[in-house]
């Protein structure tokens, strides 16, 4: 029988019980004759005893037909199996690699029990028969680790159920205890109304337990998974709010790789220019940066079916084209998903394979799928954002050319300045000189004056071209962030020098308030210098003159704390929430674009500071900018050195 | 000999103009800030002064307005550097300014004039 059986298993495992049906049956066809014959002198004619074994079987004139009967079956199927290990690859390749495996070893063992029937005492018998245990355990082996059946179903299954019927059990006898032997004193309930209610009580509490039942085992025997499928949720939710595209697409490939346990996992976007999906992320795949055309088979049809490509469980019996197999196996992906934003495809989430070797089974693409759709929409409006945010460093800009525009006054005053000593004493040498003063005074004199003039003359030019230096620096467009420790009244006085003339000419009198010693900030120069130029103008335009502002620093529980203090007309409540929303301004056409405060709050948030605000109306407005102290900073970077 | 005081506190620049005005017989005296310019001219008495207009403390806005009211009889010349295209100019001739220059100043020459004509205005 045990050929049969063999045969029987192989084929449904293999899933060529229907081609092969006929020979299965023909098998259990020849098992049952020699069971019927095994009585008879055709196969076993008389026993003896023979080693452990009171009765030992004599073989018979047929005996050596059954022999070759179950080496055809078993050869078989193990060369089915190996055919199978062979070909196959993830989960499957292991499953095959332990059927294979343990099925040789325990017909190994099983067969070498016929060398006693013929009296042959060589190796391996009489341990052969141990071989055949070992093939029980490695099946079972591969069933467990390597999911050869569905065992998770199974046990989840009997736990559930187990645990429903114990419920029923107990809800039954709980009430017959109840009415039988603790009411029975009181009121006669009679046994059937018992019944009734505990069946009543089942029918109201059965949905409820079932799917408590469901989860608890879900959760504490398959503990793993449920993490890993949990994170990943999360994971999903993180990436809709995460506005940085860098950090996103990088955020996803090493939470990936690292969740999923992947070799490799990449992700290709579309570049809008080129047309072409490039490599924007990568983790562990040592492949070159492939790009995509945007008419290849391959993205088509991500394109137009929504659907995965891949090479494991279900996918893997879709004949793709080789063109696009190609594609998989140049990507080092075993698994492709679409973003896809409507009917765009907007890129192409590559996953290498296990480190496990397992397949992507079906629960990994009930989570796999949904993220990749989510994630489509999350790095959709991260490229608007991007669109955005550069789009805006674009307005800033303008603005920040027009501000400097008006500025003409102040940079006029810098530079005539020194412009002006320079040409007066000049002058007033040569007039001296042409008026006949110099006359009869000694040479070294007119040397010494001379010199003088023209040291001085040197200072003044520099001093006119560092003026126009600043200028042109904080004009310039702010391309790369370039944090470093900031001294912050030195960013104030070179604001104030090129705003201050203006608002003096405008009657408005600025004053500085610095705390000594005040320890620096890590942040962007410029930036910072573009932060408080930007506040201090806002402060002097909402300031009917006359009117001053004043700008303090000081120390504060580890944070460089700048105030803007004016003393305006102030910001109504309802509108102090809205003055950082983009495009919002209370200034008259042309006076702003509403992107002043939006772009400095950002650049704070980007220098890792915050910003906020007091204004009483009719009073003044008072901003706080609030930045780490970079003293702080060295002391931590000290201690771990 | 006239008396001029010189309130700038750009002191190259006020070195220049002593030695200029200094050179072609006038006494010049020179003050760095607007108070202390003030305090100059109650202490000296002079017939004409120059002044710039961005100064520390006290602005010169102030110190002018100041000048005019205590001392309406003495000319005050201001030389400032904001170029603004007469704005600057109209407001502070508006306040009783007697005159005003931009800096750089065209020449000294056109100063030394206006001097010369405020002490003769100053003088009727």
């Amino acid at each position: 029988m045990i050929p049969a059986l063999f045969m029987h298993f192989q084929a449904h495992l293999l899933n060529s019980y229907k081609r092969e049906r006929r020979i299965i049956l023909f098998c259990y066809a020849i098992a049952i004759c020699i069971e019927f014959l095994n009585g008879t002198s055709l196969f076993v004619p008389s026993v003896r005893p023979q080693m452990v074994f009171r009765y030992f079987m004599e073989p018979g004139p047929a005996y050596p037909l059954f022999i070759i009967y179950f080496f055809i079956c078993s050869t078989y199927g193990l060369v089915k199996f190996f055919y199978a290990y062979r070909k196959s690859t993830g989960t499957t390749h292991n499953q095959m690699k332990y059927l294979f495996g343990g099925s040789l070893l325990g017909y190994i063992g099983g067969s070498a029990n016929f060398l006693p029937v013929y009296d042959l005492q060589v190796f391996p018998y009489p341990y052969g028969s141990y071989a055949i245990g070992s093939y029980t355990l490695i099946t079972a082996y591969a069933i467990v680790r390597h999911q050869l059946m569905d065992i998770e179903v199974v046990i989840k299954r009997t736990l559930v159920f187990a645990g429903l019927v114990g419920s029923v059990l107990a809800v039954v006898s709980l009430m017959a205890f109840v009415s039988q032997e603790l009411l029975i004193h009181y009121v006669n309930i009679p046994r059937w109304l018992s019944n009734v209610i505990a069946a009543a009580i089942i029918a109201a509490t059965y949905g409820r337990l079932r799917s408590w039942l469901t989860n608890v085992t879900d959760r504490y025997l398959f503990q793993k998974k449920y993490d890993y499928k949990e994170l990943l949720r999360k994971f999903t939710d993180e990436a809709m709010v995460t506005v940085d595209l860098k950090d996103l697409v990088e955020k996803t490939v090493t939470t990936l790789t690292e969740l999923v346990k992947l070799d490799a996992c990449s992700l290709l976007l579309l570049n809008k220019e080129s047309r072409r999906y490039e490599l924007v992320a990568s983790r562990g795949a040592n492949g070159r940066a492939l790009a995509l055309e945007e008419q290849e088979p391959f993205i088509t049809f991500l394109r137009e079916t929504h659907a995965p490509i891949g090479t494991d469980g279900e996918l893997g019996k879709v004949r793709y084209p080789s063109a696009m197999m190609d594609r998989l196996a140049a990507l080092k992906a075993r698994l492709c998903l679409p973003l896809n934003v409507h009917e765009e495809l907007i890129g192409v989430l590559c996953l290498g394979k296990k480190k496990s070797d397992e397949e992507f089974t079906k629960d990994d693409l009930d989570i796999l799928l949904p993220l990749s759709k989510t994630l489509g929409i999350a790095v959709s409006n991260a490229q608007l954002f991007d669109d955005l945010a550069k789009t805006q460093a674009l307005a800033a800009q303008k603005e920040k050319l027009a501000v400097i525009g008006t500025l003409s006054a102040g940079i006029n005053h810098e530079i005539c300045n020194p412009l002006g000593i320079v040409k007066a004493q000049c002058e007033a040498f040569l007039l001296d000189l042409e008026d006949g003063i110099l006359i009869g005074k000694a040479a070294q004199d007119v040397l010494d004056r001379s010199s003088t003039i023209m040291r001085m003359a040197l200072q003044q030019i520099d001093r006119a071209t560092a003026i126009t230096q600043k200028l042109s620096n904080f004009a310039k467009p702010i391309k790369e962030v370039n944090a470093q420790p900031v001294a912050v009244e030195k960013e104030i006085d070179e604001v104030l020098l090129l705003v201050g003339h203006d608002l003096q000419l405008e009657r408005i009198d600025v004053r500085k308030e610095i705390q000594p010693d005040l320890p620096s900030i890590i942040a962007d120069r410029r930036q910072l210098q573009e932060v408080l130029f930007n506040l201090v103008r806002n402060a002097a335009q909402a300031i009917k003159p006359p009117g001053s502002i004043t700008i303090r620093a000081r120390e504060r529980e580890g944070q460089v704390r700048i105030e803007i203090e004016d003393t305006g007309s102030g910001i109504a409540p309802d509108k102090l929430e809205k003055i950082y929303d983009p495009f919002f301004t209370t200034k008259e056409p042309g006076k702003g674009t509403g992107l002043g405060l939006f772009i400095v709050r950002q650049i704070i948030e980007r220098n890792k500071g915050r910003i906020s605000v007091e204004s009483v109306v009719g009073k003044g407005t008072t901003f706080f900018l609030d930045f780490p102290a970079a003293r702080t900073a060295a002391v931590a970077g000290a201690a771990r050195g | 000999m006239a008396k001029l005081v010189v309130i700038d506190d750009e002191a190259e620049f006020t070195n220049a103009i002593s030695q200029f005005f200094g050179a072609r017989g006038y006494e010049v005296h020179v003050a760095l800030t607007g108070s202390s310019g003030l305090q100059l001219v109650e202490a000296q008495q002079p017939d004409v002064v120059l002044m710039d207009l961005k100064l520390p403390g006290m602005d010169g806005d102030d110190v002018l307005r100041q000048l005019r009211r205590t001392r309406p009889q003495v000319p005050v010349i201001m030389i400032t550097a904001y170029n603004d295209g007469g704005k600057t100019r109209d407001r502070l001739l508006a306040m009783g300014a007697f005159a005003h220059f931009d800096k750089p100043v065209s020449s000294l020459r056109d100063l030394a004039e206006t001097v010369k004509r405020a002490l003769s205005t100053a003088a009727k």
